[in-house]
């Protein structure tokens, strides 16, 4: 047909691509938070990049041309279904009580206890990163399950790299607070546990 | 380089080996400010616990059919 772009075989296509669907999948259940859409999601992605793959500029980071097409069909077929934006709320909570959770990853035998508290703890990550606003949760996703580089991440949303530097910022520090918050409601925090107590116990030993 | 640019900074000092951060303002800071170290440190730490804590989910095998199943199809 002449006018339009000669189709890729679909064997040389899926060589290219399919190494990246682990990486794909992944993020699409962190970015829809279902796993019937993630699968949705990441099968149009493959549609779509297959379609324009004669867009791909041959040399580029083919990597993330396909996550920049994961981010755009998300933002087309998620935009009406997103919740309203989490308001902010920076309270200046500067204290920080990874120490309590590194003890628990110890590689150190566990009692049942210690057991329930890390399964606890890792769900309020998974819940934590699941209520981060969109646009925040994709820039950690992309930085710190994926790997990406600032620029790669630039590259993927389309935006200059100090939105993504802000993002992270912003998004990191929410997440340590809701997780701070987290341990707090469910006593995970022991009085002599908080931070700042800590420091001076540690300070006089 | 104040404090409250540096607490900015910190969420993303994990990231300092593989980006180009302003490295020597920041540890210049490090050396002058302690309590600024810490912190880094602190959250250096939680960025690791949230990237370890973060299982992956592996891809159901009926995805990849579909998938070559659609290409085919085009």
């Amino acid at each position: 047909m002449s006018g339009t772009p000669s189709r890729m075989d679909p064997q040389e296509f899926e060589r290219l691509a399919l190494p990246y669907l682990e990486s794909l999948y992944n993020t699409a259940v962190r970015m829809t938070r279902n796993a019937q859409d993630a699968e949705d999601l990441v099968q149009e992605t493959f549609l779509r990049a297959y379609r324009s793959h004669h867009q791909f500029t041959p040399g580029t980071n083919f990597k993330a041309w396909l996550f920049r097409i994961l981010k755009n069909a998300f933002i087309n077929e998620y935009r009406k279904r997103r919740a309203a934006p989490v308001e902010e709320d920076f309270a200046g909570i500067e204290e920080s009580f990874e120490s309590r959770l590194d003890r628990d990853r110890a590689p150190t035998i566990r009692n049942p206890e210690e057991e329930a508290l890390a399964r606890s703890l890792d769900e309020g990550v998974q819940r934590a990163l699941a209520g981060l606003p969109e646009d925040y949760r994709m820039a950690i996703v992309l930085a710190d399950l994926e790997g990406f580089s600032y620029k790669e991440i630039a590259e993927i949303l389309e935006v200059p790299i100090g939105t993504v530097m802000s993002r992270l910022y912003r998004g990191r520090k929410q997440l340590e607070e809701e997780l701070l918050r987290y341990a707090r409601e469910r006593n995970y925090l022991a009085a002599d546990q908080e931070p700042s107590r800590r420091r001076n116990r540690e300070g006089a030993a | 380089m104040s404090c409250k640019r540096i607490h900015q900074l910190v969420f993303l000092w994990i990231d300092r080996d593989r980006e180009a951060l302003p490295r020597e303002r920041v540890e210049r800071h490090f050396d002058a400010c302690p309590s600024c170290r810490d912190r880094a440190r602190e959250v250096e730490r939680f960025v690791l616990l949230l990237r370890s804590r973060c299982r992956r989910e592996s891809v159901p095998d009926h995805l990849v059919e579909r998938i070559r199943v659609r290409i085919h199809g085009e």
